[in-house]
């Protein structure tokens, strides 16, 4: 089988290859082997998100349910503000606290990426706050003043919640940021 | 080297591509006959190997190795644009016998460019076993493996490859 041609092509088996591949390959390649190392962090953090978003929104329907039948439920329990007379000003100085706080909340929990389910909570007392106050236009009674406050303190308690608890994401991913 | 890649050295791997890049992107540019579809194997063949640099045990030397991985993977690009490594061409099926052609032979200048350019004219087919079997210094039997083909499939295959490149050269040497 030791013809000319095959010959001739062995001989010259070099300069058959006249090839060049494009020069950023090298740097796809390297980013394809690259990855293996970084993921397992990355993926790490998106299980950590999860899980955090997961506890948070047990958390806040957790904790609205308990408080809702707890308060409700229990009024001998209730450690309420006196209200009569100082109504007004009480819905005032709830009103302006629960904006403050929601709006501290609202902030780190879109910077954080988290959940805001704990707005449909909060949105559900508004809305039954708005049928508190037409209650009490029909008939001023000390229970339905009572519920209203009982609805603002709820929030407040709700926020005051988030806030814990975005506190302790802030701090984990602090603390995850040195392990790093 | 080998091992200073292990080690997670940047550079051994970028030495590694360096020295074989070459060789193996002909390779593929041989046996998938075009630029794009050269890098993507080219590519996807390094990648695997370093990702399984720690299976290599050293029984063949790297290169080998390494060749063995572009090959398969350039054959598996093949296979999934469905070529046919059996392809036969009726008229061809008497094969004349090696002593007639080595007359015909001398008749042919032979001119490196002139057979770089009629391998890339052969079927694909055939410029995949012509290529395995003469520049890439596989067997009979080591090519069967590779393409799943049998021994004589090769065989016949790298012969009719060979007549057809005469073929070829011929009609281009006439053509000048």
């Amino acid at each position: 089988m030791n013809d000319k041609l095959e010959k001739f092509i062995r001989d010259h088996r070099d300069e058959l290859d006249d090839k060049l591949p494009r020069e950023d390959l090298w740097e796809q390649i390297q980013a394809d082997i690259q990855p293996k190392r970084i993921k397992p962090p990355k993926n790490r953090s998106l299980v950590f998100w999860k899980v955090a978003a997961a506890v948070l929104l047990l958390l806040t329907s957790w904790l609205a349910y308990e408080k809702v039948t707890k308060n409700f439920q229990d009024d001998s329990q209730n450690d309420l503000v006196a209200v009569n007379d100082q109504l007004a000003e009480a819905e005032t100085f709830y009103t302006q606290l629960i904006s403050e706080k929601k709006e501290e909340v609202l902030e780190k929990a879109s910077s954080f990426g988290l959940d805001r389910d704990f707005m449909k909570e909060l949105n559900t007392l508004d809305s039954m706050y708005d049928v508190l106050k037409k209650d009490l236009e029909v008939a001023d009674q000390q229970n339905v003043r009572d519920a209203i406050i009982l609805n603002l303190q709820l929030r407040i308690r709700i926020l005051n919640e988030q806030l814990k608890i975005i506190q302790s994401i802030e701090n984990k991913v602090k603390d995850e940021k040195i392990v790093l | 080297m080998i091992n200073r890649c292990l080690d997670g050295d940047q550079k051994a791997y970028y030495q590694l591509y360096k020295m074989y890049s070459k060789a193996m992107y002909n390779i593929c540019h041989r046996m998938l006959g075009d630029k794009t579809r050269a890098e993507d194997a080219l590519q996807e063949a390094f990648v695997s190997a370093f990702q399984n640099l720690h299976s290599f045990e050293g029984r063949a030397s790297f290169g080998a190795w390494l060749k063995r991985i572009v090959v398969n993977t350039a054959v598996s690009h093949l296979k999934k644009r469905r070529i046919d490594f059996e392809e036969i061409d009726e008229r061809m099926d008497v094969l004349p016998e090696d002593s007639h052609v080595g007359q015909e032979e001398n008749d042919l200048i032979l001119q490196v460019d002139a057979i770089r350019e009629a391998i890339r004219q052969l079927p694909t087919g055939f410029r995949t076993v012509f290529s395995l079997y003469l520049l890439e210094g596989y067997d009979h039997g080591e090519i069967a493996e590779i393409l799943d083909i049998s021994e004589s499939t090769s065989k016949t295959q790298y012969k009719r490859a060979k007549m057809k490149l005469r073929e070829i050269l011929k009609k281009e040497y006439h053509e000048r």
